[in-house]
């Protein structure tokens, strides 16, 4: 906006926009890993880490025992894991998106959106990276390469737009009772694995119990991003446009409860 | 142009919600230099997070049509755990302005010295003061909102702070709180009382400091 106080066009506000995030972004980087040892490394070492711990813990538990499709085992788990750890992590700490920055609120540029949607980009940016580096190494040591990456990232992207939509909720709810959204966030999050598809693929399953867990919009992107690792060897399912009634809706009434949340929100 | 219409804000503690500012209708343009005067309690900060946009009304509207500064007073402006440097280009990124210029501007406006390159956590108070005030500077704001705390500390800054804020009056809109006069009468050129989550305008400094005085 200029001094003479006229809305600016469009693409200038647009522009506007990009920047304070793109700010923002850098900001989150700096302030969650500073600059010492590791740094940025931590970015991706906390989802490859618990990645490979699933993968290992996996590969233990279940021996010799071929997978079904004949799937390589760690790389299953490992992906999958990975592709939930960003839904568990935008969700897990939306309540505290803004007890943590709320400093940013004090520049009249920087709105809550802003903030939300500058930490689910970094998150979802890193988790695509993190997943494209294990993939080169699984290609690499196994052979194992994905049979449509480009696919696998589009999965990232989805998982992100329903997290971040989620995380707007629970942050949002923080406005009526931040103490009862801070113990029931956890126990979703955890309680969703075994809606995520993680664990298993929808073919393997009977039939009535596909029917179930396919309510979850977490299968649809779980199984899609699979479909891009693995190709046409074995069976996926899943609906695109299910899971983007999901994305719209949950961003849709994400957005509204914080517009109704932000009066009673103290900073 | 800045515009308050209808503005009220209530808190909700243990059950009980408690009215702060209750209808408050206010236009500030470029060059107003307006000083709000209220007792301790009145809403003061409460107004001042309004008009920064850190809080929102629960009734009201709130019509931000120029660059306002963060209330200056506060140190929520900066990060503890970043150097002053890295809130400088924060700050350069935010409000699009050469990141190499607002690095070097606030290290020799703040005369903070090698600490720039230090955590802010680490400063004193009134060289956190020092750095908030000269990073408002570099931003070059339409409107600076102003904590009386700016006027305490150390004298010698606190003189610069006056005289770079007098120099934009006239460009930039200066929106000052205080329950003191002094620091009203240093700055402005119109006072405003904020009494019982209402303000009122006064053209004329006097009449409002003699108003002020007999609440």
């Amino acid at each position: 906006m200029d001094l003479a106080g006229r809305d600016p066009g469009l693409l200038e506000s647009f522009r506007a926009r990009m920047r304070v995030l793109q700010a923002l972004m850098i900001r989150e980087l700096h302030t969650r890993f500073g600059r010492e040892n590791l740094g940025y490394v931590w970015l991706f070492m906390e989802p490859a880490m618990l990645g490979v711990g699933v993968g290992l813990w996996q590969l233990a538990v279940r021996g010799s025992a071929a997978m079904p499709g004949d799937l390589n085992k760690f790389s299953f788990f490992l992906i999958g894991y990975i592709l939930f750890y960003l839904f568990r992590t935008l969700v897990g700490r939306s309540p505290h998106g803004i007890a943590a920055n709320y400093q940013l609120l004090y520049h009249s540029r920087v709105t809550i959106e802003a903030v939300m949607w500058a930490r689910s980009l970094l998150d979802g940016a890193a988790v695509a990276i993190c997943i494209g580096i294990f993939l080169i190494i699984i290609g690499v040591a196994l052979g194992d390469w994905p049979t449509d990456p480009l696919q696998m990232m589009v999965g990232v992207a989805l998982m992100t737009l329903l997290a971040h939509g989620t995380g707007l909720l629970f942050l949002a709810a923080t406005s009526l009772n931040s103490q009862i959204v801070d113990r029931v966030v956890h126990p979703f999050t955890y309680l969703s694995i075994p809606f995520s598809g993680m664990f298993y693929m929808v073919w393997w399953l009977p039939g009535p119990m596909q029917e179930v867990l396919l309510w979850s919009p977490l299968i649809h992107i779980m199984e899609f991003t699979r479909e891009g690792q693995f190709g046409p060897r074995v069976p996926y399912t899943y609906d695109l446009t299910y899971v983007a009634f999901w994305i719209v809706i949950v961003n849709f009434l994400g957005l509204c409860a914080l517009k109704a949340a932000k009066p009673h929100m103290e900073h | 142009m800045l515009q308050l219409e209808g503005v009220y804000k209530s808190f909700k503690k243990n059950g009980i919600t408690r009215e702060v500012l209750s209808g408050i209708d206010a236009t500030f343009l470029p060059g107003d230099a307006v000083g709000i005067l209220g007792r301790n309690g009145a809403g003061k900060s409460t107004l001042m997070k309004i008009l920064a946009g850190v809080e929102h009304p629960t009734r009201g509207k709130v019509r931000r049509r120029m660059s306002v500064s963060w209330p200056m007073g506060y140190d929520a402006a900066v990060h503890g755990a970043l150097t002053g440097a890295d809130n400088a280009r924060f700050i350069a990124r935010l409000y699009d302005r050469p990141v190499g210029w607002v690095e070097s501007f606030v290290q020799e406006f703040s005369e903070i010295g090698e600490e720039f390159r230090k955590p802010v956590k680490t400063y004193s108070d009134g060289m956190k003061a020092r750095l908030i005030f000269a990073l408002s500077m570099a931003v070059d704001f339409d409107c600076y909102l102003i904590d009386e705390v700016i006027a305490a500390g150390d004298a010698r800054f606190a003189e610069r702070c006056r005289q770079a804020l007098l120099a934009r009056r006239g460009r930039s809109a200066l929106i000052l709180v205080s329950h003191q006069t002094n620091t009203v009468r240093q700055l402005c050129s119109h006072a405003a009382i904020l009494h019982e989550g209402r303000l009122s305008f006064h053209e004329d400094l006097d009449q409002a400091f003699a108003e002020y005085e007999q609440l």
